[in-house]
């Protein structure tokens, strides 16, 4: 770090900056009134002016340090083309040079030159057309493959729904067969219980009218009338 | 970067990457010192701001958000490279013909060398230091941001950031001394270098 008293102040001067402020200065980001007084400074005081001047040596080797612009390799068909021209003249080269062993005439070599020139441009049209078509047939075959996929995806998710909806629907009949069952459950024991009340109702008239054969009427019989 | 979030729209996020691609393969050649390293950390990086792109939220700043995920993947890469032993200047001379990609309008090749050399010696002075000094150096002075950015991006206080890019000019100023000294002759020597230095 950067020490305050590392140098003798100059009469009048100001405190040396602090690391912070030395690096904000060489950065420009110091406050104008700030940086006025820094450079005062620096403009009376020799060793941070050395100081200074070292540090922007660095910065500047610093800047040296350049980097090359990123580039993204392109397909060409261009070295293609120049293969099946140069293949389509060296094929040319050879035939006339067959023929040209029968026949010198002036006539002969223009008219294989004229026919060179025209299998160099069917060559290059035809690869251009090759080359169209490969693209549109690679184009198709991918939305092809991606319709497929997507008709793949939708059937799919159609039969996993059916699926959903046939369990669902299989679960609610049993649940409504569980509950006709328990309806009828119910009105069993609705039954036997009215049953069951109406014969402890007779009963208990029976016995609240029951009198035995030797007892005065309402003299009711218990453990203390006995004898 | 909102409709690369809740769109998940690959234009959107190519368009990102066409904006982007350079600063983040700048930073990562400059904080691993290789630039087929450093595309593969570049592409590395828009991956993972793919896989992160839910945790953003809009109130932050996008460019904050790359920068710290970029510096992540750079800094994987070296604790990886550290702990499987490697020397990283051995990646780097591989790449050392990337450097001859520089603009070619130089006045001759003398002078293109000799800027390619001096090039050199500053990547390899910039490996010396230690990572977090570098990449403050990195944002600071190539990537041109202020230094409360750099404090936002790596999340400690900006007097820490100042220190380290104090300290960090420092330790380069005397890493370097040997090009200052080799400008003010103009009769460098490779054999005159201070080696002690280059030692630090």
């Amino acid at each position: 770090m950067e020490s305050k008293e590392s140098t003798p102040r100059a009469a009048g001067a100001l405190n040396h900056p602090d690391a912070n402020e030395w690096i904000e200065f060489l950065y420009e980001e110091t406050p104008a009134p700030r940086r006025r007084q820094i450079e005062a400074h620096i403009a009376e005081c020799s060793s941070c002016a050395s100081k200074l001047k070292s540090w922007r040596e660095t910065m500047q080797s610093l800047d040296r340090y350049e980097l090359p612009a990123v580039t993204r390799p392109k397909r060409s068909w261009v070295p293609a083309f120049r293969l099946a021209a140069a293949a389509a003249v060296v094929l040319a080269a050879g035939l006339g040079f067959v023929f040209g062993k029968r026949s010198t005439s002036s006539a002969e070599v223009e008219k294989l030159r004229h026919s060179v020139a025209q299998i160099e441009l069917m060559l290059q049209s035809n690869q251009t057309l090759n080359i169209s078509n490969s693209l549109f047939a690679a184009t198709a075959a991918a939305n092809e493959e991606t319709i497929r996929l997507l008709a793949d995806f939708a059937h799919s998710q159609d039969e996993k729904l059916l699926a959903d909806r046939q369990s669902v629907g299989l679960v609610l009949q049993d649940f409504e067969a569980r509950l006709t069952k328990v309806h009828h459950d119910l009105e069993i024991v609705a039954v036997n219980t009215q049953t069951g009340f109406q014969q402890t109702r007779r009963n208990l008239s029976e016995l609240v009218s029951y009198f035995p054969p030797n007892a005065p009427p309402n003299i009711p019989v218990g453990p203390n009338n006995q004898k | 970067m909102w409709r690369v979030k809740l769109e998940s729209d690959p234009q959107a996020f190519a368009d990102l990457m066409q904006r982007w691609h350079q600063p983040i393969h700048n930073l990562c050649a400059r904080m691993v010192g290789g630039l087929h390293q450093a595309e593969d950390l570049a592409q590395a990086a828009f991956v993972r701001l793919y896989s992160a792109r839910l945790t953003w939220q809009p109130e932050a700043k996008f460019s904050t958000f790359l920068w710290r995920i970029a510096l992540n993947v750079c800094h994987d890469e070296l604790r990886k490279t550290k702990r499987l032993g490697e020397c990283s200047l051995d990646a780097l001379e591989q790449d050392e013909a990337g450097l001859a990609g520089l603009p070619m309008d130089e006045p001759g090749p003398d002078a293109q060398l000799e800027q390619r050399e001096l090039a050199d010696e500053v990547r390899h002075a910039l490996l010396k230091l230690a990572p977090h000094y570098r990449e403050v150096v990195v944002l600071r002075h190539y990537e041109q941001l202020k230094f409360f950015e750099i404090a936002e991006v790596l999340g400690i206080a900006e007097g820490t950031v100042k220190s380290r890019m104090f300290e960090a000019l420092n330790q380069l100023t005397r890493l370097l001394k040997h090009l200052d000294d080799r400008d003010d002759k103009k009769s460098w020597n490779p054999k005159n270098q201070p080696r002690e230095l280059l030692a630090l």
